[in-house]
């Protein structure tokens, strides 16, 4: 017995070196490849050259790839906080509950490509929108619904109870205590699960590939025309061979250090504000 | 003395089965009235009875009538009848921020704006639960940062912003220890000068020092009620003499 804890608490101290030297090393070797790339012209040029990409920068990847995940948080959350809220505190029906559950985990099953072939075929095709942002933002919304929605609902049924019926024993109605208390009291998490969606969002390849990102596009000023994207312009540069192999990994330096800043500011602005509304 | 509540042949049972059976009590007002019973005699089931917070308990179901100063409260609106009985529960449930919006909270519901009216009341009310001496340099801080006795205290004057015309507490002092419980104790003794209170305890010496009137539940029924001098120096049914010599509980 003696024995097996041992080994239990070896074996998760291993566990744990190796995660952390597996994802230091992930993010060491894409920033050793790829920093040399990065310079003010890459991060603020278009691409160009013979082989796209070769030359100038990836700027319009960048806006596009931050309109794409823009898109995608706005039309994801949305639902997903109020589907949470639904559950958590108007619900009463066991049946309804249990199957809002089950859509939502099925969401979570569709792999992303076929996310893709369903806004390309309804929404390109069907509605007419053309590839557009909008189209590609739809299915990546759609792709992180139940991960937001799963951690709204987590975080409100971690709210103590006696603090809801509280504010019920006051006569005050459930929208104000969910617009007064559950709210801001989870505003943290609620921040956090959205960003960590858009992170998610902003990665995946494959529902943008023929619903509105494209290999060379300006800047895009509307959410009806297409864009480029971070993901999309990585993949495309490594398809091409060789040649455009460290301008992907500045690509994907690029990517990485986006969504590592955002989880880290996320996270810091979470506790701040967390703080603050704590003690005002 | 007048009566506040009337409670006529209350039932009120859980998915079919009974936690409180025909229970009929008059509950005077400006009195704490005192119900004691043994855990899970249906003490706290009857308070969730009288401000409604039972309908929201799936698959309860009431019968009986219960009457707050003559009218049904059936007729009464949920919100409204909330506001008239108040509620406090066995563990204090501040709201995650300061006491000052603690004591706000309920009172921008029902429509005060005004700043100094609201400064002005949470300063009275807080006063009246024996808070605003121990509160008044730091009404910013946050509620979650006081003690376990100040936080009922709180959770009490909270209670009061919304001008309740009965209080009902449920054992408000279990998690708490002596000295919050005295205090606790004191600020009711005053208390009932301008409210009715009804106070379930299972804190037999409790109910002694503060109450007016005595009500003893057993399993869901009441088996006796009245003043509380009376019902601790000759209780008349068997259950509450044991109850009371400490024979069970």
């Amino acid at each position: 017995m003696k024995f097996f804890s041992k080994f239990l608490k070896i074996w998760a101290w291993i566990s744990m070196i190796l995660i952390t030297a597996v994802i230091l090393f992930l993010f060491g070797y894409v920033f050793y490849q790829g920093y040399e790339t990065i310079s003010w012209t890459f991060l603020t040029d278009s691409p160009r050259g013979a082989v796209l990409g070769m030359e100038g920068g990836i700027f319009p990847a960048i806006i596009g790839s931050l309109f794409f995940t823009g898109t995608a948080v706005v039309l994801g959350s949305i639902p997903a906080i109020a589907s949470a809220v639904w559950l958590v505190f108007y619900a009463k029906n066991h049946t309804a509950i249990r199957m809002m559950h089950l859509i939502i985990q099925c969401i979570s099953g569709i792999p992303s490509i076929v996310l893709g072939l369903f806004a390309y075929s309804f929404l390109v095709r069907d509605l007419n929108l053309g590839r557009c942002i909008l189209s590609t933002g739809t299915a990546l919304g759609i792709m992180i619904l139940p991960f937001i929605e799963v951690r709204a609902e987590k975080a409100f049924r971690e709210l103590p109870e006696e603090m809801i019926r509280a504010s019920g024993a006051l006569g005050c109605s459930r929208r104000y205590t969910i617009c007064r208390i559950v709210l801001p009291a989870c505003r943290g998490e609620l921040i956090s699960g959205i960003i960590l969606g858009g992170c998610y969002a902003m990665g995946a390849t494959a529902p943008m590939i023929f619903t509105g990102a494209v290999a060379y596009a300006s800047v895009p000023h509307s959410l009806f025309e297409p864009a480029m994207a971070l993901p999309m312009h990585l993949y495309l540069l490594v398809a091409q061979g060789t040649t455009s192999l460290d301008v992907a990994y500045g690509t994907a330096f690029v990517m990485m250090a986006i969504i590592l800043i955002s989880n880290l500011l996320t996270t810091l602005y979470a506790r701040s504000r967390h703080k603050a509304w704590m003690n005002s | 003395m007048d009566t506040i509540l009337k409670i006529n042949h209350l039932t009120t049972a859980y998915d079919g089965r009974a936690a409180l059976e025909d229970i009929s009590l008059e509950i005077p007002a400006r009195r704490i009235t005192a119900i004691l019973g043994p855990s899970g005699c249906g003490k706290s089931t009857l308070l969730h009875s009288i401000n409604g917070m039972v309908e929201e308990v799936p698959n309860a179901k009431v019968t009986g009538e219960i009457f707050l100063n003559g009218q049904n409260i059936r007729k009464i609106p949920t919100e409204e009848l909330r506001r008239r009985i108040g509620l406090v529960f066995q563990i204090p449930a501040p709201f995650p921020f300061s006491i000052y919006k603690n004591m706000t909270y309920a009172p921008i519901y029902y429509g005060i704006k005004d700043k100094k009216k609201l400064d002005e009341l949470v300063k009275e009310k807080l006063q009246l639960a024996g808070l605003y001496e121990e509160v008044k340099d730091d009404l910013n801080r946050s509620a979650g940062k006081l003690s376990g006795g100040q936080q009922q205290r709180l959770c009490i004057a909270r209670a009061l912003t919304v001008e309740p015309e009965v209080l009902l507490l449920d054992e408000p002092c279990s998690a708490l220890d002596v000295k919050s419980t005295a205090a606790i104790e004191n600020m009711l003794l005053e208390l009932k000068k301008s409210y009715t209170i009804v106070l379930v305890t299972h804190n037999i010496q409790q109910a002694k020092r503060i109450s007016d009137r005595a009500v003893f539940l057993y399993n869901g029924r009441l088996i006796e009620a009245a003043d509380t001098g009376q019902l601790f120096a000759s209780p008349k049914a068997e259950e509450t003499r044991d109850f009371l010599s400490g024979n069970f509980g």
